[in-house]
């Protein structure tokens, strides 16, 4: 195994297990997701066509709301004591640590998600269709989206004084494409009947991933220095 | 006649509009212990993060083993200990010298033997290091610095919170190592080092090592 490699899934396997060593600070995200998902149930007349239209749209705020927070963390643990120090002093290519640090995010956020969706079903009073695949696939190339600009992000703001609400001036912005499509593609993935159109979100999503993940691992060297 | 390892060329350190470093031209070869003295904020921790190649300088240049490619082979062969400790709140001792070690292919059974040998063997290892003493922290620092068995150590106060019997055993380990050494603590450092070296207002000045250290000259210990 090479030792880039190496050093990415050391930093995987530390960051999981200090989340959930401490687990106050995933709970809390997670009950805040819920929590939105809980106010938007009640805030519209169940019969309404604003709410059958904007049931995706609930979903994706829930997710990255509580994403955001689990993406502040990233980098926090790392300059505490300045661990960043350590890790930026390891004679391996910068975009590893990147790597171990996004799939860590990527891991969280897709759980996230896991746990958010029954309760999104339950709410909306969805059921499991044959578009399921579909639906794992929007959730997973955002979970992607939202990680990868995340982490970087979160490095980052790391050094500001104000890192949450960096982290969240950045990252909304950006991310906003891969929010409309995630919506877009959720709604068609969720409808019972009817042809699934507007494939077109779906490859902007796939090359939003492809963009700014090989951007990531390029600038992460530069983001990692002063 | 080898390159030093680390050689900079005319640095300079600016901070906003504060310049910290001023003109600074330093080298050393394998096997010299440098010594950086100095007043408070005179720049000696800038300076050794820019040997780190932790910091930038604003100009000038850095070169490692003699040209800008040698950092990869500079960063396996180093091991730098900071004014923080590097370490994971969160992690158990072990924890921390395993995750480190890994980083660095290390396997586990010489981490836990470095436990050994600073002293937090058995249960003080399975503690998390948020429970540990100041004294207790700077002894796993000093093990996740050793762990990888550095030929080059940068070390920012390295004795601090260190017992009078552990100082004495670190200076044995880095006796044979190439070594720059930041500390206040001249009774301690200036018998360790081959070359010493005054930090004051931004730039470095040579001081002879025949004789006894400055500290002495000035009556202060």
């Amino acid at each position: 195994m090479s030792s880039g490699l190496q050093a990415a899934i050391a930093i995987l396997k530390k960051d999981l297990l200090l989340e959930f060593r401490g687990k106050e600070g995933f709970l809390s995200n997670l009950f805040f997701g819920l929590m939105v998902l809980l106010l938007f149930t009640f805030a519209f007349d169940p019969s309404s066509e604003a709410l059958r239209q904007g049931k995706a749209a609930i979903f994706w705020i829930a997710v990255a709301f509580a994403s955001v927070l689990t993406l502040n963390r990233t980098f926090q643990r790392e300059s505490a004591d300045r661990a960043i120090d350590a890790l930026a002093l390891l004679p391996v290519d910068p975009a590893w640590i990147f790597l171990g640090k996004f799939l860590g995010n990527l891991a969280l956020i897709t759980l996230l998600m896991l746990l958010i969706f029954p309760l999104f079903m339950v709410f909306f009073n969805l059921t499991v269709t044959s578009r399921f695949w579909l639906l794992s696939a929007v959730c997973l190339l955002t979970a992607l989206g939202l990680s990868c600009v995340g982490t970087l992000f979160a490095a980052m703001a790391e050094s500001s004084r104000l890192r949450e609400v960096v982290l969240s001036i950045m990252m909304y912005p950006i991310t906003i494409p891969v929010l409309i499509a995630a919506v877009q593609l959720t709604q068609q993935a969720i409808k019972l009947t009817g042809e699934i159109e507007n494939w077109h979100w779906l490859t902007l999503l796939l090359i939003f991933d492809a963009i700014f993940l090989a951007a990531a691992l390029v600038i992460f060297d530069y983001v990692l220095g002063e | 006649m080898q390159p030093p390892v680390v050689e900079l060329v005319q640095v300079d350190k600016i901070f906003g509009t504060q310049p910290v470093l001023r003109n600074i031209a330093l080298s050393f070869q394998q096997k010299e212990r440098l010594l950086l003295y100095g007043p408070n904020g005179a720049g000696k921790s800038t300076l050794l993060k820019i040997i780190a190649s932790l910091s930038s300088p604003t100009s000038g240049s850095v070169l490692f083993y003699g040209s800008r490619d040698g950092l990869a082979r500079y960063r396996s062969q180093m091991g730098y200990l900071g004014h923080s400790t590097s370490l994971y709140p969160d992690l158990t001792g072990e924890e921390n010298l395993i995750f480190f070690g890994r980083l660095r292919g290390v396997p586990g059974d010489r981490s836990r033997q470095w436990l050994e040998r600073v002293g937090l063997s058995g249960s003080a290892s399975q503690r998390r290091v948020r429970f540990y003493s100041a004294g207790m922290k700077q002894r796993l620092a000093v093990a996740r610095v050793m762990l990888h068995d550095p030929e080059i150590l940068l070390l920012d106060e390295p004795f601090n919170a260190l017992d009078a019997r552990f100082v004495k055993l670190f200076s044995q380990w880095i006796q044979e190592k190439t070594v720059v050494l930041v500390t206040h603590q001249l009774d301690l450092g200036w018998p360790l080092a081959s070359r010493a070296f005054e930090v004051r207002d931004g730039q470095i000045r040579e001081t002879p090592m025949a004789g006894s250290s400055p500290q002495h000259e000035l009556g202060l210990i």
